[in-house]
């Protein structure tokens, strides 16, 4: 198991929801948390970080803009050293449907394409290099959505789990006719988790994505008028558990697991489960070597 | 089946898969509007061939008023694509220009294009067709997702969010929208990947032919299946196989 203590991090969309769980998390571990959000919560949350006991930095911006993810990028290697975990967590929502007019579906591609993809390719493009320098391996951690794996990717079920909701009949993907673009965008990190786990397999870099389900947060909450019925709230995961589950991912170190969708749909146990089998990949590819 | 006064648009109809899928909708009977950045398309037979770019807005108005012109838009099929090695160390600035290129065309492009066209095909019903890769399902061959076409393969990736959504959202229009995803095919573009065009000696013999991925898409729309991922994979049959059941119709 890696110790996390003393490594340096970046999570995108800090300031509310899971974002702002990941930071914290983090920097329970002990780990030096650089952070950015639209929201200007952000810089509340840069001094309660550094009241858990480790550096932090935090801007303001939007990840689809290329001179805010320079700026991140470049201040938090200047403050911290090194970077060694990239966060991509950073994401918008909006209905879209399939007659929406043109006006309004390039505004939409701009806000959600341009947050919820181009900001993680960015984000990935400006660490990247970064960590290959460094030469002492990292972790990418993309954010996505279970809209984009069944039970399992992409269709193992587990009857014998009797939480399970989809236990008797695989449930399929997608998220509705109603987020052609929110869905069209998380489905487009797969274009990153598996090419850059290939590309980085011998710099002992893994990369990996959370495909997070209902998940109590200020994303999930504005679905509902920010006026959730208590049964709504009792039915969602929480954004802490989560977390538990991504400083787990990360103490597995190059010894884990690369290039996986790894899936937290609501019904089940919110923890890190077992690696599955790769199916979009071949195995040997994205194997870390030893001594990564 | 009578096709007189249906309007299919293919875009990047210029050469290889998207000039075969022009070709044999004009054969079926269509009024084809093929249109593509290259001029080689205004010499297409069978159809009207335009220079346009799928990337750019006020073409993509352009063709489609000039579709509707032609009769009533039934078949849209999203063919244009833009594909290029995008290594992910190749700096900065590099990283920029290639998502610019790649996105513009291939998801920028296939969103606009298909929001222009959804309400003229609405009121009678058609098929949308986005041209994907192999890389959207289950893997068996080792190229698959390579290391170096990260905006490439998320371009495609994404089109499974729109394919899955507007078969949904436009069943009710008798609207049926299906992703055709297939490995090596004999084109331009593939042959351009290799020293004087020449292909390897694994594929000159079991390499797809543009004509057979033709054909699949006649199946396809024939079928009357909708919102699914249809694989086509070098060294099987290139054929419509038994339909999948609801969770693996996009994961394959």
């Amino acid at each position: 198991m890696t110790d996390l203590k003393g490594k340096n991090a970046i999570v995108t969309g800090a300031a509310v929801g899971l974002g702002n769980a990941y930071a914290r998390a983090l920097a329970q571990e002990g780990i030096n948390v650089a952070v950015c959000d639209l929201r200007d919560e952000v810089h509340q949350l840069v001094a309660e970080l550094t009241d858990l006991g480790v550096k932090a930095q935090g801007w303001q911006g939007d990840v689809s803009d290329p001179a805010h993810v320079r700026q991140v990028v470049d201040e938090t290697r200047a403050a911290f050293g090194s970077i060694d975990i990239l966060v991509n967590n950073a994401g918008v929502w909006g209905a879209s449907v399939a007659d929406d007019d043109l006006d309004k579906s390039l505004e939409d591609y701009e806000r959600i394409v341009g947050t919820n993809l181009k900001g993680e390719y960015l984000f990935g493009r400006a660490v990247i290099p970064v960590m290959i320098e460094q030469g002492a391996g990292g972790e990418i951690v993309n954010i996505a959505t279970d809209h984009m794996v069944t039970c399992g990717t992409p269709y193992f079920c587990c009857p014998s789990l009797e939480s399970c909701p989809w236990g008797d009949s695989p449930r399929p993907t997608g998220g509705g006719d109603a987020m052609d673009l929110y869905d069209a965008a998380k489905w487009g990190l797969n274009g990153f988790l598996y090419a850059w786990a290939k590309a980085l397999v011998p710099h002992g870099i893994r990369v990996n994505a959370l495909c997070m389900g209902a998940t109590d947060s200020y994303m999930l909450r504005s679905f509902h008028n920010f006026d959730p019925s208590e049964e709504e709230i009792a039915s969602w995961m929480k954004a802490e558990d989560n977390a538990q589950a991504l400083v787990d991912l990360l103490k597995e170190g190059p010894a884990g697991r690369n290039a996986q969708n790894i899936n937290f749909c609501m019904g089940r146990p919110v923890l890190l489960e077992p690696a599955h089998d790769h199916v979009y990949v071949v195995a040997d590819h994205v194997k870390l070597g030893e001594g990564a | 089946m009578n096709n007189a006064g249906k309007v299919a648009i293919v875009s990047g109809a210029a050469q290889g898969l998207g000039r075969a899928f022009a070709e044999r909708l004009a054969e079926e009977g269509y009024q084809v509007l093929a249109f593509d950045v290259q001029a080689a398309v205004e010499g297409l037979g069978g159809a009207t061939g335009v220079v346009a770019d799928v990337s750019k807005r006020d073409d993509v108005e352009r063709i489609v008023a000039l579709a509707a012109e032609m009769g009533t838009i039934e078949v849209l099929v999203n063919n244009a694509g833009a594909w290029k090695k995008t290594p992910v160390d190749s700096g900065w600035e590099q990283a920029l220009a290639d998502w610019d290129e790649i996105m513009d065309t291939n998801l920028k492009g296939v969103l606009m294009l298909s929001r222009a066209v959804v309400p003229h095909m609405k009121p009678a019903g058609g098929h949308i067709l986005n041209i994907s890769t192999y890389y959207v399902l289950p893997a068996k061959s080792d190229g698959t997702n390579p290391p170096d076409t990260d905006p490439y393969g998320a371009s495609k990736w994404a089109l499974n969010g729109f394919t899955d959504a507007w078969a949904k959202y436009l069943e009710a229009e008798n609207i049926k929208v299906n992703g055709l995803c297939m490995g090596a095919v004999d084109t331009p573009m593939l042959r351009g990947l290799f020293a004087d065009g020449q292909l390897p000696s694994d594929l000159v013999d079991n390499v797809m032919l543009p004509s057979e991925l033709a054909q699949l898409m006649m199946d396809v729309m024939a079928s009357g299946r909708t919102g699914e991922n249809i694989g086509a994979w070098v060294g099987e049959p290139v054929q419509l196989n038994e339909q999948p059941p609801l969770h693996k119709r996009i994961t394959g």
